[in-house]
């Protein structure tokens, strides 16, 4: 869960927290190795572009939210 | 398939004795090529470095990796088959597909938060309730919920990695956005298929 980790290197480091969120947001959604090792095997092919598809807005949602609510 | 069937069906279980859509599985699709060729470079970057005694050293350790995930897969595969068998194509309609409004995607929602597992459980049993009436928003929801809400990677991942105050805050964040994207999948299905979402519709 190397995902997680980076997260984290960036929090510590300066991070701003919206962005990080953004970031695991994307990650849980789009990880490259879920989705072609574990998606498109057990799922249509056209199912998985159009959820891809679909998820790109989210990332940039849950930001917005984290930005609006502020910090945990 | 039913020429095949040595006894007709009866009257009352036409609707759930009905074949449903298969889909073609080709052996080797271009997944598995992209997976394949990339095995293929690191292995040969491995080769490079280490010499064929590094190469088959990680082979040996992966067996027995590939030797405790495959029995997970095989149960996953297991679970989705069944359940795709046991689930009534009429009620699963009803619940969860085109027609069923913001409930089907809340149902999917909340499915997704609590389905146990990895991703040898949640996409056959996605794929599952695809096959037997579920639409695409709603399973979406319930995908997404499974990949931002589920309990499984947060527990054993997030919380230890990141920290309890962040996942929780994260996940809070986050409830919203499965329902949303079921939302919009769903809108945007009924633009780009048109056909199939009519076609769904009156099934």
């Amino acid at each position: 869960m190397i995902g997680f980790s980076i997260g984290t290197v960036a929090l510590k480091s300066g991070g701003g927290v919206p962005q990080v969120v953004a970031y695991v947001v994307a990650w849980a959604l789009f990880a490259f190795q879920r989705v072609i090792l574990w998606e498109i095997p057990f799922m249509p092919a056209r199912f998985v572009w159009f959820r891809c598809a679909v998820s790109v807005p989210f990332p940039f949602v849950a930001a917005a939210i984290a930005m609006v609510i502020g910090k945990p | 398939m039913l020429d095949s069937s040595p006894k007709p069906p009866a009257p009352a279980e036409d609707a759930e004795s009905e074949p449903r859509p298969g889909r073609a599985r080709k052996p080797i699709g271009w997944s598995t090529i992209i997976i394949a060729a990339l095995v293929a470079v690191s292995a040969a970057l491995v080769w490079r470095r280490d010499g064929t005694d590094g190469v088959l050293e990680i082979l040996t350790h992966d067996l027995s990796l590939f030797g405790g995930i495959l029995p997970r897969v095989l149960a996953g595969c297991l679970l989705g088959a069944f359940i795709s068998e046991i689930l009534p194509h009429e009620k699963v309609s009803r619940s969860l597909g085109p027609k069923s409004g913001l409930m089907g995607l809340l149902i999917g929602t909340a499915f997704g938060a609590i389905l146990p597992g990895g991703p040898f459980t949640a996409y056959p049993v996605a794929s599952a309730l695809l096959a037997v009436g579920a639409d695409f928003g709603a399973t979406i929801a319930m995908v997404v919920s499974w990949t931002l809400i589920g309990y499984g990677r947060a527990v054993a991942w997030e919380i230890p990695i990141m920290g309890t105050d962040f996942t929780l805050w994260r996940i809070l964040i986050s409830l919203p956005l499965p329902v949303l994207a079921g939302a919009l999948g769903r809108f945007v299905y009924v633009r780009v298929y048109p056909k199939r979402a009519s076609d769904e519709g009156a099934a």
